[in-house]
């Protein structure tokens, strides 16, 4: 709680206006919405706008475009139009934001002296011990924003990092002043010699600066960059400049250096102000005019409304030149709001003892030059005296907040109107810009039509080619499975693994090494070949006298046994999994066969831009991607590289479930056919004796499983060749003879004549793909302004569903497959795969 | 028994390998030298040069199988020239542990199964040895032999502590196991049937008998006594001390030339109803390997039987030169079987000439 | 050579062979099949037993050895030693009280006889003559085939591998010839049993977990098809079955490890781990199948011989009768045959002939009845006729 003046203003403001703030509030999420959609429209425009320069420029760089096609793709209009989109999406930010906020914020700015500390004091019911107050110098340094929090005093302060301290508040300082090379650390500011004298007017400025830099041992510490909760107590440490008699005393502190900005929580001393903050803008006139911007910049953000303070005192009772820059500063930041009295309020501070004539004075003079000669024509004029909450609260805060409610929804209505409109505009100037940029295109397709006769034949060439090449790799496969081709690599990766089961099951059932690397230790291959010196039997001691132990501890051998059996059980159908490898390995290969029969046959058209030329999977995506991209796109033949890149072999998913059975002995407690019941497979006795009897149990159980788990996968040795032909014939059904397939090998060899014949036929196809991509760019744009869809449209014409046309293939994949294949439910259908 | 051996459907295929080769020739003391003996099993250049000295007077035969399944039981390098041991199929399955020592006309000859390799085919079975042996009685034998053929006595008792006491047979295994340690090798004798061949396994043979301690001579004396006692011929068990014993002490006296007969362990045989019949007045010790009497009792009956099972055999690899002739027991044995074949012929041909009378009728 | 020996006192004597490569379990076969009848002909009036002493012996000498092999808890393939010679068993079979005794011998051997190249020495060749000519000769011929060979091949070197392992073309060889020879004979008995061995793991009826007795058989009629179109071709009435037998119940192949062949290039050779399942106790099963086929051929083929002789008893008798009224006709004949007795002496010989009919037709009715009795005894389910 804070100690300051316990004071209500009962009335002040009525429970209707608090009502009526409130309600506005909540409009404007229904405005937030539609900001964000116009973002987001936006956004897309922009993303848009870039990918058609950047395919500009590559359509520009092609090796084939001419002269004539670089300069007319080469207009600055689209340069700018990104730009008036970034600054539009920068202005729905400010909406946006404006919109989400769930206070009314008014801002509070005046010159030095006005009073404007102790009406923020009687605002929010602070003291001086935290907001302090002076007369004739400037005494808040930081940006501060108040809210009423009922029941909570705190404030938090953002804090500067070293670099956002050197560039938001150094840095500008050495711009005005002219200064050559500004500090890039915190080490160079403090040695940094400044200049001994400067120009008069720039005086002040290199004053600050030096003080800057003297009192640098006093906010070093503090540049640690994020929030720090202060006591409210200790709040005017991290907000106040020094006060005089602290600058007479010697170098003085300036901790406020360190902050960014404060956050103020707590209990204001007025009703109906609880969606209320007050945001204390220091320095309009104080700091260079950078620094005036920059908070004129964070108004737009912050805040509904300004009151801009003013008090009639000798010599100041007059709206001088200061006043109108400030008020200048105001108008900008109003941003859309049409009326500048909507946002900005002038406050009259006239204190008990102010002359009233004076006050007179001020007033007549803001009625003529501010409000063009008739008071409250341009600018509300309140008049209260700043230092008492409760005239405050009864002539400032009620009328401004009943002005305010009958106000904001209009200004929201300008600031939505206003941007609808420039967004208007902009739409109208990018249609424009693509309209000329198409038409431009247009007239240069003319210019490079290929022989058509001879292009068809090429591609009819194209696709024979393919077709025998792919033909052969089928009849491989073909051959490898129905002629019952045991596949040597499977069978050897197979009997790898086994062997590897083997050995890790002799020594110790796998318990090899645990002693020294706990019990993850098991598979570590390290740690095994460093227990690969010890006997095997030694292993097996140290087993039996473990388990011997666990065995003794629960006075019964059964959950020994069965914690074991399924620790082996687990480890051996893991270690299986090693033949992934070797079915990485296949796929691999096959991609890399298919791939390489396309790079023959294709000229240029899989070689990057650098020249490199892909392989295997990777050059079977690019090949994708050119179907995809093309002037005339290739839906059929893109779905078959799809699919054949979908093509998946793995143990986990194929094989595991039909050799997972082989395991189901390594179980303590097994079904008896006999009668139908679970019968344990073993009891033991609980000593050494029994010990190594299990011991000789679990080693036969476990061999045998592994044995089994292996025939049952050389059983299915043909299985993975079986896939693999199933894929490839498929991909070259799809490929070659599809009904549309000829279609799409002419539209291949037109998009991609230049890459598939180099040198063949002069000049850019306007069937070109970088035509093509120019083209949907702008459709692209299009689509963006429209508010479509993302920013990669789907590729026109339909594309097969995946899955079901590789279940149909590999259901044609042979005679032999029928045999043995068995649906396996599909669950994981993020990831079609092969299913057999 | 009898019919056994006579009829039976296999009786023809079993007579094939069960003609003994008749006891003769004058071979006794002065009779060729063993040396001088040949295998003549058939095999194109398995005859062995001429002058070639036996190494000290036994020849000795080992079969063995290989790991591999198709590596079946086979002797290595060369066989002996008739499988005489055949003869007893009825009495001993002999691949359980058997053994069978005969001797006459200066020869002998034994036979030894069930030696235990300690290696193991295919399908982890051990793996066994069985040994051949001949060679010429030490009263034939050259200067020599009698130190060799004690060798051959304690291989004997070595073979039949098996059944009295642990060790036995396994040190003979271990000893065979040691001479033949190499798999590949023992597949290439298994394969080959060459001299170089069976030399090598005969050397190995000697080789073997050398590496056994001579047999205790007051051992020999003790058992002497009481097994002197005994008949000619006589049946024990086996497992019996006094059994065993006297085996050896008989084996020994075979080897010798002191006496002619056989010398048996046989294992299809309980009682002495099974075992073999005694051919003449031979010299037979039968033990069983199971049951038989505890101490050795003589023979009930000398069977007058009709039939010569087994006479008792001198060296099947008969000595080329002339014809044996028959010795004295044999003229003997001869005539004792001449008589009751004379009768029948007489009773067949009375019934024939009836027969063929009452045949004219249906 | 004939098959069926028919002697004066002892009856037709009938011969089955076995005939399956080294190692692959004829012996363990053979001492199931032998020692366990009386549990698996259970409920038959049939009796099986060693014909005389030394089978009797040889019988235990193995029981004992099969018997120790498995209280040792932990063993290989093979409880039964190999063996280094010819084998013979001499059964008896009983099928009722009052019937004589069906004699059989049946024959084991060293089973690498089969193959040629490993009989090169005389002794071997006399040997496997007279091994081949009791094979070809006999009455039944059962094959013991390794299941394991078939079922844990999963390689083309395996498959490559698996007719030298079988020994499947001397075993062809052997079953055509005897096929041929059972054709002379179309009368006598001829079956062909195709018996895989250790079967344990593959038939979930007897203790296992799992059930390929499908792809078992498969396999088998797959590797030996051409050895029993052989047989129907040569040989149409021989009866040829299909008879998995678990050799002894209570193991369980762990693995099979294939190592090439020392001197067979291209060869690999499967060698099995086992494992003794639950306590060991034996169980066999799909023994009693076999066991069953041949007796109840045998039965039947006695059965046959026995009506057969009954009939001819009553021919004679018939013929008595005719000649006894031969010899009474006309006065003089028939004092004359009175007083020197022919008339009696005919009389007798010709009741005596009666009598034999009637108690052979007792004992082909004894017989019937047992061969009905096993024929309706309850199959394990496994056996199939092919």
């Amino acid at each position: 709680m804070t100690s300051g003046p316990d004071i209500t203003a009962p009335g002040a403001t009525g429970p209707a206006t608090a009502a009526r703030i409130d309600a506005l509030l909540e409009n404007r999420r229904g405005l937030l919405v539609t900001v964000e959609t116009e973002t987001a429209r936006w956004q897309r425009t922009g993303a848009a706008l870039g990918r058609l320069d950047e395919v500009l420029a590559r359509l520009r760089a092609h090796r084939d475009a001419s002269e004539r096609l670089r300069e007319v793709l080469g207009g600055p209009g689209l340069r700018d139009l990104r730009s008036r989109v970034a600054e539009l999406l920068d202005q729905y930010g400010h909406a946006a934001a404006r919109f989400s906020r769930g206070t009314v914020n008014l801002g509070v700015s005046g010159q030095a002296r006005v009073g404007k500390s102790t009406l923020l004091q009687s605002l929010s019911g602070l003291t001086d011990d935290q907001i302090p107050t002076g007369s004739g110098v400037p005494v808040t340094a930081v940006r501060s924003r108040i809210f009423h929090t009922p029941g909570r005093s705190r404030a938090v302060v953002g804090l500067h990092t070293p670099g956002s301290f050197l560039a938001e508040s150094v840095r500008p300082y050495h711009a005005l002043l002219g200064l050559a090379s500004a500090p890039e650390t915190l080490e160079e500011f403090a040695h940094q010699r400044l200049p001994d004298e400067v120009d008069d007017s720039l005086a002040p400025l290199l004053q600050r600066l030096r003080g800057m830099q003297r009192g640098l041992w006093s906010y070093r510490d503090d540049l640690t960059g994020g929030e720090r909760e202060v006591p409210l107590a200790e709040l005017r440490g991290y907000v106040a400049y020094p006060t005089q008699s602290e600058v007479d005393a010697g170098e003085p502190a300036r901790r406020y250096l360190a902050v960014r900005e404060a956050r103020i929580e707590c209990p204001f001393p007025h009703a109906g102000v609880d969606r209320i903050g007050i945001v204390d803008l220091p320095g309009l006139g104080e700091v260079a005019a950078d620094a005036e911007r920059r908070h004129v910049a964070g108004l737009r953000h912050d805040v509904d409304a300004v009151l801009l303070v003013k008090r009639p005192l000798e010599g100041m009772a007059y709206f001088g030149a200061a006043d109108s820059r400030a008020l200048a500063l105001l108008e900008e930041a109003r941003g859309l709001v049409r009326r500048t009295g909507d946002f900005v309020f002038i406050v009259v501070n006239r204190g008990k003892d102010d002359a009233e004539g004076l006050t007179a004075a001020l007033l007549g003079h803001l009625a003529s030059e501010v409000d063009a000669g008739r008071a409250g024509r341009r600018f509300s004029v309140l008049q209260t005296d700043a230092a008492d909450p409760h005239a405050v609260g009864a002539d400032l805060l009620a009328p401004l907040l009943a002005a305010l409610a009958d106000r904001l929804p209009v200004m929201d209505g300008d600031i939505v109107g206003g941007l609808a409109e420039r967004a208007g505009a902009l739409a109208d100037a990018v249609r424009a810009e693509v309209a000329a940029l198409t038409a431009a295109l247009a007239g240069l397709r003319g210019h490079a039509s290929a022989p058509a006769e001879d292009l068809e034949r090429q591609a009819e060439g194209l696709r024979e080619d393919v077709a025998a090449e792919l033909g052969e790799v089928v009849a491989d496969l073909r051959a490898e499975v129905l002629g019952g081709f045991e596949d040597e690599h499977f069978t050897a990766a197979v009997e790898d693994a086994y062997a590897d089961v083997s050995r890790w099951l002799a020594r110790g059932l796998g318990t090899a090494g645990q002693d020294r690397t706990g019990p993850d230790g098991a598979g570590d291959p390290e740690a095994a070949g460093a227990a690969g010196d010890e006997d095997d039997a030694v292993h097996r001691q140290r087993w039996c006298a473990r388990q011997l132990r666990q065995m003794r501890v629960h006075n019964n051998a059964a959950p020994v046994a069965a914690d074991e059996l399924n620790r082996i059980r687990v480890e051996i159908g893991r270690r299986f999994s090693s033949v992934d490898t070797y079915f990485e390995e296949r796929v691999r290969r096959l991609h890399t066969r298919v791939a390489d029969v396309l790079g023959q046959h294709t000229g240029e058209l899989l070689a990057a831009e650098d020249g490199t030329v892909a392989r295997g999977a990777e050059a079977l995506g690019r090949f994708r991607a050119l179907l995809d991209d093309g002037y005339e796109p290739c839906p059929e033949l893109s779905a078959a590289v799809a699919e054949l890149l979908a093509l998946r072999l793995d143990y986990r998913t194929q094989l595991y479930p039909r050799i997972r059975a082989q395991l189901d002995g390594l179980n303590l407690e097994v079904l008896d056919p006999g009668e139908g019941q679970m019968r344990s497979q073993i009891a033991v006795a609980v000593n050494p004796a029994g010990v190594e009897e299990l011991y000789d149990f679990i080693t036969v159980r476990a061999e045998q499983a592994a044995y089994r788990t292996r025939k049952a996968l050389l059983r299915d040795s043909v299985l993975p060749g079986m896939v693999l032909f199933a894929a490839v014939e498929q991909f070259e059904d799809a490929l070659i003879r599809s009904g549309t397939a000829g279609r799409e090998f002419r539209r291949l060899a037109r998009t991609y004549r230049d890459e598939l014949w180099p040198g063949r036929y002069g000049g850019l196809n306007s069937e070109h793909a970088r035509f093509a991509a120019v083209a949907r760019a702008c459709e692209e744009i299009e689509v963006a302004l429209r508010g479509g869809p993302g920013p990669r449209p789907a590729v026109p014409g339909p594309r097969p569903a995946v899955p079901g046309a590789r279940t149909a293939g590999a259901g044609a994949a042979g005679a032999r497959a029928a045999g043995g294949a068995q649906a396996v439910e599909a669950d994981d259908t993020e990831d079609a795969r092969w299913r057999v | 028994m009898t019919e056994e051996l006579g009829s039976g459907p296999a009786g023809e295929a079993r007579d094939g390998t069960a003609v003994p080769e008749l006891p003769g020739g004058e071979a006794g003391p002065g009779g060729g030298p063993v040396r001088a003996e040949a295998d003549h099993g058939g095999e194109a250049g398995e005859a062995e040069p001429d002058g070639e000295q036996e190494p000290a007077g036994v020849r000795g035969y080992v079969m063995t199988r290989g790991v591999e399944r198709d590596k079946d039981y086979r002797f290595l390098g060369a066989a002996p020239a008739a499988l005489w041991w055949s003869a007893y199929r009825d009495h001993a399955d002999t691949n359980y542990p058997t053994l069978l020592v005969e001797a006459g006309e200066g020869g002998w000859r034994a036979f030894v199964s069930g030696i235990p390799s300690a290696r193991r085919d295919e399908v982890s079975t051990p793996i066994r040895f069985t040994l051949a042996l001949t060679g010429a009685t030490a009263a034939a034998g050259g200067p020599g032999a009698p130190v060799r053929l004690d060798r051959v006595v304690r291989l004997v008792a070595l073979w039949l502590e098996a059944f009295t006491a642990q060790e036995g047979r396994e040190r003979l295994g271990r000893l065979l196991d040691g001479l033949f340690p190499d798999e590949a090798e023992v597949v290439e004798l298994r394969r080959r049937r060459d001299p170089q061949a069976a030399r090598t396994v005969r050397e190995r043979v000697t080789a073997l008998l050398d590496a056994l301690d001579p047999p205790p001579e007051s051992g020999a004396d003790a058992a002497g006594g009481p097994a002197r006692a005994l008949p000619a011929a006589w049946f024990g068990a086996a497992r019996s001390e006094q059994g065993a014993s006297a085996f050896v002490a008989r084996v020994r006296d075979l080897l010798s030339g002191e006496r002619e007969g056989r010398a048996l362990v046989l294992n299809l045989v309980e009682d002495q109803a099974e075992a073999p019949a005694r051919v003449g007045r031979e010299s037979l010790a039968v033990l069983a390997v199971d049951g038989g009497p505890v101490r050795p009792q003589p023979f009930a009956v000398t069977v007058p039987g009709p039939l010569v099972v087994t006479p008792p055999g001198p060296p099947v690899e008969t000595v080329p030169g002339p014809p044996k002739k028959f010795g004295p027991l044999h003229r003997r044995a001869l005539l004792f079987l001449a008589t009751p074949a004379g009768a029948a012929a007489m009773v067949l041909a009375i019934w024939y000439l009836t027969h063929r009378h009452h045949g004219g009728k249906p | 050579m004939e098959s069926v020996t028919t002697d004066a006192d002892a009856g037709p004597v009938f011969r089955i062979g076995m005939l399956g490569p080294s190692r692959v379990g004829k012996t363990s076969l053979v001492v199931s099949l032998l020692t366990d009848s009386e549990r698996l002909l259970g409920g038959t009036p049939v009796v099986l037993r060693a014909a005389d002493s030394s089978t009797r012996a040889r019988l235990r000498l193995r029981r004992q050895e099969l018997d120790g092999g498995l209280l040792a808890k932990k063993f290989d393939t093979a409880v039964m030693r190999g063996s280094e010679n010819l084998t013979y068993f001499e059964l008896d079979l009983k099928a009722g009280q009052a019937t004589d005794g069906i004699r059989f011998s049946l024959l084991d051997f060293p089973g690498a006889w089969m193959s040629e190249h490993e009989r090169r020495g005389s002794e071997e060749v006399r040997q496997w003559d007279e091994c081949r000519d009791f094979l070809v000769g006999s009455n039944i011929l059962i094959v013991p085939i390794d299941a394991t060979v078939l079922m844990e091949a999963d390689q083309a070197a395996h498959w490559q591998s698996v007719p030298a392992v079988l020994e499947t073309l001397a075993v062809q060889e052997i079953a055509e010839s005897w096929a041929g020879y059972r054709n002379l004979a179309p009368d006598e008995p001829a079956l062909v049993v195709l018996a895989p061995v250790k079967c344990e793991s593959y038939f979930a009826d007897n203790g296992g977990y799992r059930d390929d007795s499908q792809l078992l058989r498969e396999r088998v009629l797959d590797v030996y098809e051409r050895t029993v179109e052989l047989i129907r071709l040569n040989a149409p009435h021989a009866q040829i079955r299909y008879c998995p037998v678990d050799t002894l119940g209570c193991v369980e192949l762990v693995k099979v490890e294939w190592e090439p062949s020392a001197d067979d290039p291209g060869v690999q050779r499967p060698r099995g781990t086992f494992a003794v399942r639950g306590k060991g106790k034996i169980s066999i099963a799909g023994a009693d199948d076999i066991l069953g086929a041949v007796c109840s051929l045998l039965v039947e083929a006695q059965r046959k011989v026995t009506t057969g002789l009954a009939a001819g008893h009553i021919a004679s008798a018939q013929d008595m009768e005719v000649r006894g009224r031969e010899l009474k006709r006309g006065f003089f004949r028939h004092v004359l045959n009175t007083l020197n007795g022919n008339i009696r002496a005919n009389e007798l010989e010709r009741s005596g002939e009666l009598g034999k009919a009637r108690a052979l037709r007792a004992q082909a009715q004894q017989l019937q009845d047992a061969v009905e009795m096993i024929a309706g005894r309850a199959s394990s389910g496994r056996s199939k006729v092919l």
